[in-house]
């Protein structure tokens, strides 16, 4: 178990920064995710951790080790890839163990070596499998020999590279629970790279959030949540997205936008370091607008019906919002105007110059 | 009425359709059927044919021998003597070949600035003909000018040195072919597999014989055969470095039939020649059964 500690770490390919100047710390026994976009650096981040890439400025220290020098079979990490890589001419058992036969796990002997083996794949019901090559599995099961060849020889940290991406949606949802439990079970420090913020919701303890080699905001999902650092996290986290709008202040709680006033109630907007005249990006999630209520007005483009609830979709000034909505038994046509209510304590105010949340 | 007749002429559209898409099929095989026809199988049965005949001086007559004529020459000295010059060239060039293929591909297979044009000098060879190299080998083993004329192990004096400098000869001119191959098969190796082994702690030895080697296996198995293949149809450059000398150590069998091409003699170099085919087959197949489950081809 161990703390990983980003310094001031920045990479660099030929001209292209792919991670700037990153400071973070995941703390001992935490379930980190590294969420973003993709081309974000996010992976790259990953990689130098394992040692994968080598760091251009900064240093990354593995509990107290700065480990920039350290070559990758040192550092005492396990990662589990994206493709599995899997060694395709072994079986499965040989697979698992292969990471106890090198030098770098300590000359270990055949009996502790097939204990170590056996207990990993009980721990992911890999027990039948033993004896086959990867080709014979299902993704599913090769995602699970991954996973076990990356905890059998128990390392400080695990690193893994978007692992649920190759599974389909109903393994996946069943994954993430089992990845979950695993963390829960080693007590060990995880470092998950992944673009889809439902995984990231679910499974991190805290989230970092990366957009362009630099980092957005860390937090723990619900805080990330509830109140986004600015409008880059807002738009990314959450399903359906945040709705957003231009607007301009008029007045203590008062903003002016294109469709139309939008009353915040005073004792919020009192504390908002904002002047009347100021350009805000006013934020609403779509859970806190309800249709009917007075201020901001719309024109109905489209109904989703998802059985429980359904999303209405609205063109409100320029932008198009999604509105859920419980209430899936009233008929709504496309081309209908409706009123929106809105949440006055929920919505969120963010700088229009730089996207900076406005705190409230 | 309706409902019966519906489904039987359907049916009936059905296998009128796949006649005429059988047809169309045979159509366009027809084109590489004949080249095959006109260039391997008329050419076989006139093999074939010959054998079981033998001439006479002037060509103008043949008479049945069976397989006597055969029988004779496959086991005559001359067939043998040019099957072991085949065999001993073989196993000087195709491990050696192989081995330094792998090398050098390795060496070639990283991600450096400028490395293509190393990767383009290594493989130059492949756009060479089997003359132009022999002819460039010779004017470094020439004993007048040659940087390698005082080389006694590559002499042209002595059979077994002589094949020897044949066979590097070769050697050096399908190293661009192994090359490029052995190259292509690591550039499919992925990237992932060998980063798990380096987190695993692979070293580099223990990476190239445990994990490079076994996923780049059918590439090698393919390499072995072709090279093996080539081995046995030696002839261009014995026939320009050495003309079978000294002795006859360098005569390998498709060198020896090229000498048989009198009236007379077409029956014995036609059995030389079917001998070495039949071999030649045998041998690609045992080296495909015996190695193949060795390899691993993906999944």
């Amino acid at each position: 178990m161990s703390s990983v500690t980003f310094n001031h770490v920045t990479k660099r390919f030929g001209a292209t920064t792919a991670v700037d100047s990153l400071d973070l710390e995941v703390l001992d026994g935490e379930f980190m995710v590294l969420l973003g976009p993709s081309g974000c650096g996010k992976s790259t981040a990953l990689r130098m951790i394992a040692g994968l890439d080598e760091v251009t400025e900064g240093e990354i220290r593995i509990g107290d080790d700065v480990v920039n020098d350290v070559a990758p079979q040192h550092r005492d990490v396990s990662m589990v890839f994206q493709s599995y890589a899997l060694y395709p001419h072994m079986t499965v058992r040989k697979n698992i163990e292969s990471p106890l036969t090198t030098r770098a796990a300590g000359n270990l002997g055949s009996d502790e070596r097939a204990e170590r083996v056996r207990s990993a794949a009980a721990m992911l019901d890999l027990e039948p499998y033993l004896d086959r090559k990867p080709g014979a599995l299902s993704g599913g099961q090769r995602q699970r020999v991954a996973l076990a060849r990356a905890i059998v020889r128990r390392p400080r940290v695990f690193l893994m590279d978007e692992p649920l991406s190759n599974l389909d949606a109903k393994l996946r949802t069943q994954t993430r629970l089992e990845l979950v439990e695993m963390w829960r079970r080693l007590g060990t420090t995880f470092i998950y790279v992944t673009h889809d913020q439902v995984e990231a919701m679910t499974m991190g303890s805290r989230i970092a959030v990366i957009a362009e080699g630099r980092l957005q905001q860390v937090g723990p999902p619900q805080e990330v949540y509830d109140r986004p650092a600015n409008t880059f996290v807002a738009a990314f986290i959450g399903s359906p997205p945040m709705n957003m709008l231009e607007g301009k202040v008029m007045g203590p709680g008062e903003i002016e936008t294109a469709a139309g006033p939008l009353q915040l109630g005073t004792p919020a907007s009192a504390t908002l370091p904002v002047a009347v005249g100021d350009a805000v990006t006013v934020g609403i999630r779509p859970e806190h607008l309800h249709l009917g209520g007075a201020g901001l007005g719309g024109t109905v483009v489209n109904v989703e019906m998802l059985g429980h609830e359904r999303h209405v979709i609205v063109s409100v000034g320029e932008a198009i919002w999604t509105i859920r909505d419980a209430a899936t038994d009233v008929d709504l046509s496309p081309g209908s105007e409706v009123t929106l209510g809105v949440d006055a304590q929920r919505v969120h105010l963010f700088s229009a110059d730089d996207g900076r949340r406005l705190e409230r | 009425m309706t409902a019966v007749a519906g489904p039987t002429a359907t049916a009936g559209r059905g296998s009128g359709r796949r006649v005429r898409e059988a047809i169309a099929a045979y159509l366009l095989l027809a084109p590489s059927f004949v080249v095959f026809a006109l260039f391997f199988f008329w050419p076989l049965w006139g093999l074939i044919h010959n054998a079981l005949h033998q001439k006479n001086i002037q060509g103008t007559a043949e008479k049945w021998v069976g397989s006597k004529q055969l029988v004779d020459t496959l086991t005559g000295e001359e067939f043998r003597q040019g099957l072991g010059v085949n065999v001993k060239f073989l196993v000087l060039t195709v491990p050696i070949g192989v081995v330094l293929g792998v090398l050098l591909a390795m060496s070639a297979h990283r991600r450096l600035r400028g490395i293509k044009i190393f990767q383009t000098i290594f493989s130059s060879t492949v756009a060479s003909s089997v003359a132009v190299s022999a002819v460039v080998f010779l004017t470094i083993v020439n004993p007048e000018i040659g940087i390698f004329r005082d080389v006694g192990w590559l002499s042209f004096d002595r059979p077994f040195s002589a094949l020897t400098a044949v066979s590097l000869s070769s050697i050096w001119r399908n190293l661009g072919l192994t090359f490029v191959i052995v190259l292509a098969g690591l550039q499919a190796v992925p990237d992932e597999v060998v980063e798990a082994s380096l987190l695993d702690g692979y070293g580099p030895v223990r990476r190239f014989f445990r994990i490079t080697i076994p996923l780049i296996s059918p590439t090698l198995l393919f390499l072995a055969v072709v090279l093996t293949v080539d081995a046995f149809q030696a002839y261009a450059q014995m026939e320009l470095l050495t003309g079978g000398g000294p002795a006859g150590g360098t005569e390998t069998i498709l060198f020896k039939i090229t000498r048989l091409l009198q009236p007379k003699d077409v029956g014995e170099g036609s059995s030389m020649a079917l001998g070495l085919f039949v071999i030649t087959g045998l041998v690609a197949a045992a080296q495909f059964g015996v190695l193949n489950r060795r390899v691993h081809y993906g999944d």
